[in-house]
């Protein structure tokens, strides 16, 4: 009879999924750093990586907007929520 | 008196404004102030080293300055020291995190104000540089959380198996929180899944027989989730007696602090080990 290690289970299942993102990840990064290296801009390839890397935010997970240890230098969007004049009566 | 004139004005806080041709001086220290206590305080400051630097530079302008503030807001007065004019903003503290940098910074641009090195034009240049700061390398970040944590572990008498164990589980857990945080996902569920993501990772040494102290391993490997900061920002508050401030912080703290539990707990339940 096979018995069900659920620890086991649970530990490799934890465990490949934190490679299979850090190895998604760097799979990512040199991707793109091969396109930017491709189309000529070596001088400007580490900011269009780290450009690229930023720009598409995926929205999962947004079960709150906004998370408060994220630092994100520049980015105060304080008129996202502001009700201007124009909508005043 | 040596308020700024209004020719000098040519940085960041009223360059959106339309017509400024009838800004006064007041006005524009007024705008700078509720800047940069919105900016100290969502930087994590404490409210005593808000209220100390915004009075030293208000002091050094010749202006009075009363704040009152909130968790997320600041009120502040600013007014001629004959109280002839008087402007009052209510500014947004926002969510930067939490920037040793910043808060440094902006602590020496007061000092700098107050001993008259540099005048209010410069002062704005500065703040600008200032909140423009880039935080760390999350790589570097990653790394040295990673060490400390591991350095934790041998503190609490973990062998050099359970050390290793916690760095891959804290490296692990806060790879995630980061990706996580970069997705803008909510605090809350970052720390209940980042914590279980340790945890589990964290019980591999008892799982696979590493080292005398598995037990050390687990126990450790969700520390560098604790929230600190937000603890002793809020004793500092209650010190000062800004009772509003420190209740609100000292509840962040425990929310968080009771997400780590909840993801501690799904993690040792998971691996089967007893939590007393």
């Amino acid at each position: 009879m096979i018995t069900l290690d659920i620890p086991l289970m649970a530990w490799c299942t934890v465990a490949v999924i934190m490679l299979a993102l850090i190895a998604l990840r760097a799979i990512t990064a040199i991707s793109r750093h091969r396109k930017a290296m491709a189309y000529g801009k070596s001088g400007q390839c580490s900011r269009i990586c780290r450009q690229e890397t930023v720009a598409p935010k995926l929205k999962f997970f947004e079960i709150g907007s906004e998370s408060e240890e994220l630092f994100l230098p520049g980015d105060k969007d304080v008129t996202k929520n502001d009700i201007s004049d124009e909508y005043a009566d | 008196m040596n308020m700024p004139t209004e020719t000098d004005n040519t940085a960041t806080v009223a360059a959106c404004m339309p017509d400024r041709a009838g800004d006064s001086p007041l006005r524009e220290v007024s705008l700078f102030l509720s800047d940069y206590a919105a900016w100290l305080l969502g930087s994590g400051a404490t409210c005593i080293r808000l209220e100390r630097n915004v009075d030293r530079m208000a002091d050094a302008w010749g202006c009075k300055v009363v704040m009152t503030i909130l968790p997320r807001h600041i009120h502040l007065t600013v007014s001629s020291p004959d109280q002839s004019e008087s402007y009052t903003y209510i500014t947004a503290t926002g969510c930067y995190g939490i920037s040793f940098d910043i808060n440094t910074g902006l602590s020496r641009l007061s000092w700098e104000v107050a001993d008259g090195r540099i005048s209010f034009n410069e002062a704005r240049r500065r703040f600008a540089d200032i909140t423009a700061t880039p935080p760390e390398s999350p790589a570097l970040v990653l790394l040295l959380a990673s060490l400390a944590n591991a350095s934790f572990c041998r503190l609490f008498g973990g062998d050099w198996a359970a050390m290793a164990v916690v760095f891959i589980a804290t490296a692990a857990g806060l790879y995630m929180k980061q990706l996580m945080l970069g997705r803008k996902a909510d605090l809350r569920v970052v720390f209940m899944t980042c914590a279980f993501v340790s945890a589990v990772l964290g019980a591999g040494a008892g799982l696979f027989g590493l080292g005398d102290t598995p037990e050390i391993a687990v126990g450790t490997s969700v520390l560098y989730l604790v929230p600190g900061i937000p603890f002793l920002n809020s004793f500092s508050d209650l010190l000062a007696g800004h009772y509003i401030c420190s209740f609100s912080r000292f509840l962040h703290a425990v929310i968080l602090t009771c997400c780590l539990s909840a993801g501690l707990c799904a993690g040792l339940l998971t691996m089967n080990l007893g939590m007393f």
